[in-house]
């Protein structure tokens, strides 16, 4: 047959209009997920975003890990306990093998740690882990962990997807960890491709055979690579397309709510925000509504106190709405401030997702409400991060998730004492709270610790380290045969690739 | 003359329309109605509304203001500055004029959105850095026409007789020389045109153009891209904007080489009959 100019035009306008489904052929036991961000590396101790932790926590495994309920399971310790000194002891399973088939014992903890706190450390939990005085290993299977004064919360820090237990003999550039996968190859800036690992400790598991990892970085071709069944599974499901992936009777969608909060930071350094009326007359000012529908499409729930969820025992319905929207107690503040003809100001957020720039064009309109002009600024994303770390800001939108459903994960947002960072408000005086907080890390007992933590909301919502304005959902797709996967509740919702191991095909 | 008309027509209306956005009683193109976001056109919002509850027909109108002042303040500049140096290239020759067109070829290495990205990731995005940027990439293609043209014109009798006359330097180039040669640099002005508004809505599309909440075309089709299936049309009413912009004005620059070239046919044939 010729192909005619007239017939081709006639093809091409036609295939639009063919609806025949084609679906890539699953092969059993194998899992195509897409993730958001491709690792820029797999070092079991740096934090490179929840993409790379994704796998990370597949390749390697800890002390410890967080279950289906929120809960820390043992992983490679059996049980751990606090002894009448104020140490942490950790009992190891003797059963538990790296990949290159060495024993883990508490001689690998040690090292583990030892690299972790320091001196020449980039680890993401290295100011935790410099509270450790030492670690002790009378046997094989015991780890002795001193700090330096009583801490609750060390159990939790060996379930960051940054803490990852390693054979002690390995070259510190390439630690060989000990998790139910292993890494089979690496196409830099495309896909990351796991097998099962032999050695793993857990009889049955892993379920599946290997995972392909291919990064999809833009939202909507990840969702569209979804559902036209070239993956089988994806993280960071964009909002926008939720419902018509729970509409779609092939896909399913693991929805969880308040996985992560978008704030205001401050630059508390000079004026007009050095001064707490003047970011108080900020939280008030905000109509936190429109927020969770323009940039989260609904999928998410109003903020308007300190970032603790709704269930928490350590939740109060009168301080978890103490910055409520009032623009006249707004107005009434910023003019006790001296401020009642309002100023201008510099707000910094990022164009580079759309949730960081939608939210900060809300804000910007409602602070025009009561007299602060707010200039938009909107690098790239990484502009946006030295900026805020060199604190040349006024006011910034930040979106973040605390590093564990425990009060205590809020101090990577809360605690301005801490080094400077993008994520925190730059040099904010906020004393009580700051005080609060580390009384609330050395408390044990749990009536105490809410009255602690009740006591830090209210030294908060006056001294306004941060400014809370939605929650918003966190989302992963997938194909209805997928099973075995749970998204981990709240905060630990980027902590869920570790549920990956019980993943398998209905 | 002739063909000249409509593709006049349709840019001058494009350029009124702009000019006129106070005039016309829109609505505020930048206040927000979260309440009624992605609502369907109505008779109050011919266009519907944006994801923030904004007036999209507003919005597109304020827009064509910020890309039509972003492409012609741009194309200005570069025709003023390209046209000035190729000139004095053409004119003194020697080594200055080597330098001055080398140095727009320097420009003319880089791929121009490249170039864009690297500027405004330094300075910072906003509708002042889109023109510099803009500027100083329009630039070396008015340089190279102008040099081209006036390298065949200094040689002609006329310029010799005006030279001979006594007539100064600058008067010669500008009096004599420039008139001769303007009809390529106007062309170039409009293909200038054209080319800035693409550049200025794929930069602002980037998120890397106009700051928001000032409305752009580009951030319109930026915005209307996340909510593609909630709300298609969003997307439709910047980009036909765009599309009959850059036609307008491609076919504006058409219509100017056949009128403005002694050597094309059109001019050829006009002249005959």
């Amino acid at each position: 047959m010729i192909t005619t100019r007239r017939s081709l035009i006639a093809a091409t306008t036609a295939l639009p209009f063919l609806h025949r489904p084609a679906r890539a052929q699953a092969r059993p036991g194998y899992l195509r997920y897409g993730l958001s961000a491709f690792p820029p590396n797999l070092l079991p101790w740096d934090s490179t975003g929840a993409s790379a932790g994704t796998v990370k926590m597949l390749i390697h495994r800890s002390l410890v890990a967080w279950e289906r309920t929120g809960q820390l399971q043992g992983e490679l310790a059996t049980s751990w306990a606090i002894d009448e000194s104020g140490a942490w002891v950790f009992k190891l399973r003797p059963n538990a093998l790296f990949h290159n088939g060495e024993k883990v014992t508490s001689e690998d903890v040690r090292w583990t740690i030892e690299q972790v706190a320091g001196e020449k450390s980039t680890a993401y939990m290295r100011a935790q882990f410099q509270n450790v005085v030492r670690v002790e290993t009378p046997d094989a299977t015991t780890v002795r962990i001193v700090t330096k004064e009583k801490i609750a919360t060390v159990p939790a820090w060996f379930a960051n997807y940054n803490m990852f237990v390693c054979w002690h003999k390995s070259d510190p550039k390439a630690p060989i960890g000990c998790g139910p996968y292993r890494l089979v190859r690496q196409e830099r800036g495309t896909s990351v491709e796991v097998a099962a690992s032999p050695n793993y400790y857990k009889p049955g598991l892993p379920k599946l055979k290997s995972i392909l990892f291919t990064a999809y970085p833009d939202e909507n071709l990840r969702n569209a690579a979804l559902r036209s069944g070239d993956l089988d599974m994806i993280e960071y499901v964009p909002w926008q397309s939720m419902a018509s992936v729970e509409a779609d009777p092939r896909l399913a969608l693991a929805e969880t709510q308040g996985a992560a909060f978008m704030d205001v930071l401050f630059n508390g350094t000079r004026p007009p925000f050095n001064d707490p009326r003047v970011r108080r007359a900020v939280a008030h000012a905000v109509q936190r509504k429109d927020i969770v529908q323009a940039a989260f499409f609904g999928r998410g729930r109003t903020l308007e106190g300190v970032p603790i969820a709704e269930g928490s025992p350590y939740y109060d319905d009168a301080l978890a709405h103490g910055w409520n929207y009032d623009p006249t107690r707004s107005k009434a503040l910023l003019a006790e401030a001296g401020m009642a003809s309002g100023f201008s100001c510099k707000m910094l957020s990022t164009a580079q997702f759309g949730m960081h720039k939608d939210t900060a064009e809300i804000v910007q309109q409602y602070l025009a409400a009561i007299g602060i002009q707010a200039e938009l600024s909107l690098p790239d994303w990484s502009t946006r991060v030295s900026l805020g770390t060199r604190g040349q800001y006024d006011l910034a939108i930040h979106g973040v998730s605390a590093d564990s459903n425990d009060p205590d994960g809020l101090a990577v947002v809360m605690d301005t004492s801490l080094s400077p960072s993008h994520g925190r408000s730059f040099g904010v005086q906020a004393p009580r709270t700051i005080a609060a907080l580390a009384r609330g890390r050395a408390e044990f007992d749990e009536a105490r610790r809410i009255e602690v933590y009740k006591d830090m909301q209210r030294a908060a919502l006056e001294e306004v380290p941060m400014v809370g304005l939605a929650w918003r959902s966190q989302g992963f797709g997938m194909d209805k045969r997928v099973a075995g996967f749970t998204n981990l509740p709240g905060a630990l919702s980027t902590s869920s690739g570790g549920m990956l191991e019980y993943t398998s095909f209905a | 003359m002739r063909r000249l008309a409509l593709p006049a027509l349709l840019v001058a209306a494009i350029v009124l329309l702009a000019l006129a956005a106070p005039l016309l009683g829109l609505t505020d193109p930048v206040r927000q109605d979260v309440a009624r976001r992605l609502a369907s056109p109505s008779a109050t919002n011919l266009l519907g509304r944006d994801e923030f509850g904004r007036d999209v027909l507003s919005r597109l109108i304020w827009g064509a203001r910020t890309s039509l002042v972003v492409a012609f303040a741009s194309a200005t500049i570069a025709c003023l500055l390209g046209t000035l140096l190729g000139l004095c290239a053409a004119w003194f020759r020697g080594i200055g004029g080597i330098l001055a067109l080398g140095s727009t070829d320097i420009i003319l290495c880089f791929p121009p959105v490249l170039l864009a990205l690297l500027v405004v990731t330094l300075l910072g995005p906003g509708a002042f850095t889109l023109i510099l940027v803009l500027s100083v990439l329009f630039v070396p293609g008015f340089a190279r026409v102008t040099y081209g043209e006036v390298l065949l014109v200094r040689a002609l009798d006329y310029v010799e007789a005006a030279r001979a006359m006594g007539s100064s330097t600058p008067r010669i180039l500008l009096r004599t020389v420039l008139p001769n040669v303007a009809g390529p640099i106007l062309v170039q002005l409009s293909l200038a045109v054209a080319a800035a508004i693409v550049l200025e809505s794929g930069l602002s599309f980037l998120g890397l153009g106009v700051v928001p909440p000032s409305p752009s075309w580009g951030l319109m089709i930026r915005g209307a891209r996340t909510t593609l299936e909630q709300a298609p049309l969003l997307l439709v009413w910047p980009c036909a904007a765009l599309t009959l912009t850059i036609l307008a004005m491609n076919l504006l620059c058409d219509a100017l080489r056949d009128v403005a070239d002694p050597r094309s046919a059109a001019a050829l044939f006009s002249k005959r009959s």
